[in-house]
C-alpha cells in the first residue's frame, strides 16, 4: 500500500495554517473596527458594563509593552500573530495577573475529555443505529426507532441539557446538577473523584449524544441505501456471502466513508454548541469560562478561548483528514 | 481454435448432459401504469460445456433473463413464473433464501457487466474471491488460499503482483479478470457472462475474450454469454440464441445462425453487421417495438416483421425445431417441424 | 395446431388525469405538514397581540414569580399564587411569560428569516459563479467556503457580538448571514458542476443560449427544491446559531428573544429552582420550530431526490 502522497498532506497542512491565520485575523480585526486604543476601549467597555479593574495602570502598561500598541498596525499585527500561535495571549482583564492561557488549559482537559467521549459514542452508536435501519434484516420495533431520533435530530443539545438536568436533577435528584466533580471530593488519582467525575459528566454527555446521534443516524441510513444499489452489492449477493458479512463488509465499510467526512466539516458546529451545553451544567470547561468572560467582559479571555476552539477544531480536521486515507485506499493517490 | 461447433453430435439430444434448463420463464417490471413484460416465457437448455451466446436489442430482456436465473431480480421487478433448473436436480427458483445463499456462486456465477464498479473497492482483490471461496468451502488456511487465487490469477493471464492490490489499482482488462477468475473459483455448473466486453477497448475486448474461451476448454464450463455485438459473439460461442422483446425467436449453432439465419429479425440483425469486405446499404428495420406492457395478440415481432401474415397477428408462433440443434419462433415455418418424440425442451409439436 | 394467445399486461386502473395532477412530488407529506406547523408559529406575530398585551413581556410589567394557573399551591417561600391575569405565570424580572412568548417568537423568527435570506442570497451568488465560472474564481470562493465551514462559528459570533454594545435584530441577523453563506456556496456549486455537464445544458450553450438565461431558464429551475431545502436549513441553522450566542448572553436585552429569555433563566437560576415555566416555553417553541424546519427539510431533500422518497414502505 502506498503512503500518503506529498501533494495530500500539503494541501492539507496549507488549510489547517489557512484557516487558522483567517480566523485568528479576523479576531484581530474586530476590536480594531472600534475607534481608540484596544486596550484602552477594552478597558473602558468594561467600566461601562459595570466591570471593576484593579491596577489598570499596570496593566495597560504591560499589555503596551508586550503588544507594541505604540507600533503601526502592521507590526502590531505580526507581534499578535507571533504571540498567539506560540501561545501567549496575554492577561485576563478581570482576573489580572492570572494568564489568558493559564486560564484556559487548566480547563482545556475537562471540556476534551467530555466533548471527545461524547462525539465518540455519538458517532459510534449513531451510525451502527442509521446502518442498521437500513438493513432489511432489521425487526420492526427497532426500526421505530429512526423517527425517534429524527425528533432529537433537530433539538438544540444545551435544549436538551436543560431538560435532562430538569428531570434527572431536580425532579428525580439521580444525578447531580452541576460542575464538573463533587467539591467535597478533591481532585486527584482515586476512585472517589473518578466516580465524582462520571456523575457529573452523564448528563451533558447525554446531552451531546442523544443529539448528535440522530444525526449519524440519518446520514448513516441514507448512505447505506445508496451503496445498497452499487454494483459491488449485486455481485456480492451473486456470490452467496452471508447476509451479516455482506452488511458489513461491502456496505457498512463504503457507506461509512463520507459519513468520516462529514465528521470533519461538523466538529465546528459541535464544539460550539458544546459551550452553551458545558454552560447550562456549569461545567468547568472552556464554554463555561467563556459565559464568565462574557460576563466580566473581559475580552482578552474571550479572545484568547476563541483562538484556541478554532486552533482546536482546525487540528482535529487535519488529524481526521490525515488519517483518512488509512479507511479509504483510493485516497492514498493525487486525487483531491 | 478447435472447432467444437462441427463436432457436437448431431440429432442425439439424449446423449448431451443439461447444465441447465429454463422452463417458462416470466418476469414482469411494476409500473404505475401496469405492469410491462420483460422476459414473456421463454424455454431454452444449456447443454454441458457449450457456451451459449444471447443476444438481442437493448431492452430485448436479456440481462433480465440472466438476473432472474441468478435470482437477483430487484423491485419492481419480479419473477412471475417458470423454472430454472440446474444440473438437472435443483430448481432455482423453488429455493428459499438460505438454500439459495448456499447453492449461489457453487452451481452458477456471474461475470458481471460493469467490473469497474463490480468490486468492492475498499477491499483488497484476493480477498473478495477469498470471500467466495471461504463461503462455500470453509476458512482455508492462509498458505492453501494464496496458492488457489494465484492459480486462478494464472488461469485469467493475470499477474501475481495485483494479489494484494485494490480494485482501483488495477485496469478495465485486470478487473474484469480479476471478475473472471472470482467466478470460476468454485467450479461452478454454470457461468452467466453479462457483456464482458462492453466496456472496453478493442484490444482488451480481445484478451477478455480469448481468456472466456480458455476457460470453457480448460474447465469445460457451460456459459451464457449476453452481448449485443453479435461479431464477437461469432468468435465464442457454439450456439445463438436472439431474443426479441422478451422472447427467444431463434436459436441455433452459431455458424448456422450467420450463413443460414431462419427469423426474419436473425436475417435482419445478421445482415446488418458492417462487414470489412464489402460496402452494404444501411438498412434500417422499419417500425417501432411495441408497448412492452400491452403486448399485442400473436407473434412479438409483427411491427417491425417485413414478412409478416395474417397468422402472425393472431397467433404465437411456438418454439420448434426445425433443423437438428436449430430452433424458430416463426410462422412462416409453421408445417415444418422436425417430427420428434418429446425432447429435453418439450416445447416440439406435431404437426 | 394449439393455438397460444399472448399473455396480456396486468392491468392496473387507468389513471385519470385529475389524480395525475395529485401526484406531483411537492405534495410531500413532510413538507406540507413541517410547512403548515411554521406558518402557525409565524402567525403569532399577528395572531397574539389580538389576544393579549404585548407590554407584559416587559420588565415590571407584572408581578414576579407567580406560578403558571394550572399549578396548584406554590412550589415554594419565594413565589405566588397562580394568577388568572398571567396564565403562563411570570418571572423573576416581572414579565409575564405568555406575553414573552408572543413577543419574542416573532423576533427570533426574524433573525433567522433574514439572516438565512442574506446568507442564501450570497451563496447562491458565489455557488453560481464559482460553478459556471471555474478557473480562478472557483478555486477562490471554493477554499473561502471551506476555511469558514472550518472555523467554528459560534467562536467567531461571540466575539463580533461581545464587542457590538447594543445588539438588535438587524444586526444579529446580519452577522449570522455571514457563517450562513458557505454552505449554500458549496451545495449550489456542486450542483451546478454536476449539471452543466448534463446533456441539455450543453445544447443550450450549443444553440447560443447567454450563461445568464442557461442559470436562471435550464438550471434554477431544477434546483428549485435544493435551493429551498437548503434555505430552510439554513434558517434553523441561523436561528440555533442566534439562540446559542443569545444564550451565553450576547443578544437584545430590552426586548426579549427566545434565547435572551433562556438566558435570563440562568442566570436567576431557574432550573434550580424549578421554575420550569420560565425555561420551558422558550425551549417549546424553539423545538416546535426546529422540527417543523427539519420536517420541511426532509421533505424538500426527498423532492429533490427521488430514490429517499420510497422509503414509506
Amino acid at each position: 500500500m502506498g503512503g500518503l502522497s506529498k501533494a495530500y498532506i500539503l494541501k492539507r497542512l496549507g488549510m489547517f495554517v489557512l484557516t487558522v491565520w483567517l480566523g485568528t485575523t479576523i479576531i484581530f480585526i474586530i476590536p480594531r473596527l472600534t475607534p481608540g486604543d484596544p486596550v484602552e476601549g477594552m478597558i473602558g467597555q468594561m467600566a461601562v458594563t459595570g466591570g471593576n479593574i484593579e491596577n489598570s495602570e499596570e496593566m495597560i502598561e504591560a499589555w503596551r509593552q508586550r503588544f507594541g500598541l505604540d507600533k503601526p498596525i502592521h507590526i502590531q499585527y505580526l507581534r499578535y500573530l507571533l504571540n498567539t500561535v506560540t501561545f501567549r495571549n496575554g492577561y485576563s482583564l478581570s482576573a489580572f495577573p492570572a494568564e489568558v492561557d493559564e486560564m484556559i488549559q487548566r480547563s482545556m482537559p475537562w471540556t476534551l475529555g467530555l466533548l471527545l467521549v461524547a462525539t465518540a459514542i455519538a458517532f459510534v452508536v449513531g451510525n451502527a443505529i442509521g446502518a442498521l435501519l437500513a438493513w432489511r434484516g432489521t425487526p420492526r420495533p427497532i426500526r421505530a426507532i429512526l423517527p425517534l431520533s429524527l425528533t432529537f435530530t433537530s433539538i438544540p443539545a444545551f435544549m436538551l441539557g436543560i431538560l435532562l438536568v430538569y428531570v434527572f436533577s431536580h425532579i428525580l435528584d439521580w444525578l447531580p446538577y452541576a460542575g464538573g466533580h463533587d467539591l467535597a471530593v478533591s481532585p486527584g488519582w482515586d476512585w472517589d473523584f473518578a466516580v465524582s467525575v462520571i456523575k457529573h459528566a452523564i448528563l451533558p454527555a447525554m446531552a451531546v449524544v442523544l443529539v448528535r446521534m440522530g444525526f449519524w443516524a440519518l446520514g448513516m441510513r441514507g448512505m447505506m441505501i445508496t451503496t445498497d444499489g452499487e454494483d459491488y452489492m449485486i455481485l456480492a449477493e451473486a456470490k452467496g456471502l452471508r447476509p451479516w458479512r455482506v452488511f458489513w463488509n461491502y456496505g457498512v465499510r463504503n457507506a461509512i466513508l463520507p459519513q468520516v467526512t462529514a465528521l470533519g466539516v461538523a466538529l465546528g458546529s459541535i464544539a460550539g454548541g458544546f459551550v452553551i451545553v458545558e454552560l447550562i451544567f456549569a461545567y468547568p470547561g472552556i464554554g463555561y469560562l467563556l459565559y464568565q468572560a462574557i460576563l466580566s467582559s473581559d475580552y482578552t479571555v474571550i479572545q484568547g478561548i476563541v483562538f484556541y476552539v478554532i486552533f482546536g477544531v482546525s487540528l482535529a480536521i487535519l488529524v481526521l483528514d490525515l488519517t483518512y486515507p488509512l479507511i479509504d485506499p483510493r485516497i492514498t493517490y493525487k486525487r483531491s | 481454435m478447435s472447432d467444437t461447433h462441427d463436432v457436437l453430435p448431431v440429432n442425439q439430444p439424449e446423449t448431451r448432459e443439461v447444465a441447465l434448463e429454463v422452463k417458462d420463464l416470466r418476469v414482469h417490471y411494476e409500473t404505475p401504469q401496469g405492469d410491462v413484460i420483460a422476459v414473456n416465457g421463454i424455454s431454452f437448455e444449456v447443454y454441458q460445456g457449450e457456451l451459449i451466446g444471447l443476444v438481442g436489442e437493448s431492452g430485448c430482456g436479456k440481462t433480465t433473463t440472466a438476473m432472474a436465473i441468478l435470482r437477483l431480480i430487484q423491485a419492481p421487478g419480479r419473477i412471475v413464473g417458470g423454472q430454472t433448473i440446474i444440473g438437472g436436480e435443483i430448481d432455482l427458483l423453488s429455493l428459499n433464501s438460505q438454500e439459495l445463499r448456499d447453492v449461489r456462486w457453487k452451481e452458477v456465477a456471474l461475470i458481471p457487466q460493469g467490473a469497474m464498479n463490480s468490486l468492492n473497492p475498499v477491499m483488497r482483490v484476493h480477498k473478495q474471491i477469498a470471500d467466495a471461496i471461504n463461503r462455500h468451502e470453509g476458512k482455508q488456511s492462509k498458505k492453501a488460499s494464496e496458492e488457489r487465487i494465484l492459480k486462478l490469477f494464472n488461469m485469467v493471464g493475470l499477474p501475481s503482483r495485483i494479489y494484494n492490490m485494490y480494485p482501483h489499482e488495477l485496469s478495465g482488462g485486470m478487473k474484469q479478470r480479476v471478475c473472471i477468475a472470482m467466478a470460476i473459483a468454485l467450479n461452478p455448473t454454470l457461468i452467466i457472462a453479462d457483456e464482458p466486453t462492453s466496456a472496453l477497448d478493442v484490444i482488451v475486448q480481445r484478451i477478455v475474450a480469448q481468456t472466456l474461451l480458455d476457460i470453457k476448454e480448460r474447465l469445460g464450463a457451460s456459459m451464457i454469454l449476453i452481448g449485443h455485438d453479435i461479431g464477437l459473439m461469432a468468435q465464442l460461442v457454439d450456439r445463438i440464441a436472439v431474443m426479441y422483446a422478451g422472447s427467444i425467436v431463434e436459436i441455433a449453432p452459431v455458424r448456422t445462425a450467420l450463413t443460414d439465419p431462419l427469423h426474419p429479425y436473425t436475417q435482419l440483425l445478421i445482415e446488418s453487421i458492417p462487414s470489412i469486405k464489402e460496402r452494404k446499404p444501411l438498412k434500417i428495420t422499419e417500425g417501432l417495438t411495441h408497448d412492452l406492457r400491452n403486448p399485442p395478440p400473436g407473434c412479438v415481432f409483427q411491427l417491425r416483421c417485413p414478412q409478416v401474415t395474417e397468422a402472425c397477428r393472431e397467433v404465437v408462433p411456438p418454439l420448434q425445431e426445425l433443423k437438428p440443434d436449430h430452433q424458430v419462433a416463426c410462422h412462416l415455418y409453421d408445417g415444418q417441424a422436425i417430427l420428434q418424440p418429446v425432447s429435453l425442451s418439450g416445447s416440439y409439436l406435431e404437426s | 395446431m394449439t393455438t397460444t394467445t399472448a399473455p396480456q399486461a396486468v392491468p392496473k386502473e387507468k389513471t385519470t388525469p385529475f389524480v395525475r395532477r395529485w401526484d406531483t412530488p411537492w405534495l410531500n407529506r413532510k413538507l406540507l405538514f413541517g410547512l403548515l406547523v411554521f406558518l402557525a408559529v409565524l402567525s403569532i406575530e399577528f395572531v397574539g397581540p389580538l389576544f393579549w398585551d404585548e407590554k407584559l413581556a416587559f420588565i415590571g410589567a407584572a408581578p414576579t414569580n407567580t406560578v403558571p394557573i394550572w399549578v396548584e399551591g406554590v412550589p415554594g417561600p419565594t413565589f405566588k399564587a397562580a394568577n388568572p391575569d398571567h396564565p403562563l405565570g411570570t418571572e423573576s424580572q416581572g414579565r409575564d411569560m405568555l406575553a414573552v412568548l408572543i413577543v419574542a417568537t416573532p423576533r427570533s423568527l426574524r433573525v433567522g428569516l433574514i439572516g438565512a435570506g442574506v446568507g442564501m442570497l450570497v451563496g447562491i451568488t458565489l455557488g453560481f459563479a464559482a460553478g459556471l465560472l471555474g478557473g480562478w474564481v472557483d478555486s477562490v470562493i471554493s477554499t473561502l467556503a471551506d476555511v469558514m465551514i472550518t472555523i467554528p462559528g459560534l467562536a467567531v459570533l461571540v466575539v463580533i457580538a461581545s464587542y457590538i454594545p447594543q445588539v438588535e435584530i438587524m444586526s444579529m441577523a446580519l452577522i449570522m448571514a455571514l457563517f450562513a453563506w458557505p454552505l449554500p456556496t458549496r451545495l449550489i456549486r456542486s450542483q451546478v458542476l454536476s449539471m452543466r455537464e448534463r446533456g441539455y445544458i450543453q445544447m443550450a450553450y450549443l444553440s447560443g443560449a447567454s450563461t445568464l438565461d442557461i442559470m436562471f431558464k435550464e438550471i434554477m429551475p431544477n434546483l428549485l427544491p435544493y435551493l429551498a431545502a437548503s434555505f430552510t436549513g439554513a434558517v434553523a441553522a441561523v436561528i440555533l446559531a442566534a439562540t446559542g450566542v443569545e444564550t451565553l448572553g450576547l443578544g437584545p436585552t430590552r426586548i426579549p428573544t427566545l434565547g435572551m429569555t433562556i438566558n435570563n433563566a440562568l442566570s436567576f437560576s431557574a432550573i434550580f429552582r424549578g421554575m420550569w415555566w420560565w425555561w420551558g416555553p422558550p425551549i417549546v417553541m424553539l423545538v416546535i420550530i426546529f422540527i417543523s424546519l427539519f420536517l420541511m427539510t426532509i421533505g424538500l431533500d426527498e423532492v429533490a431526490n427521488p430514490r429517499l422518497r420510497g422509503l414509506q414502505q
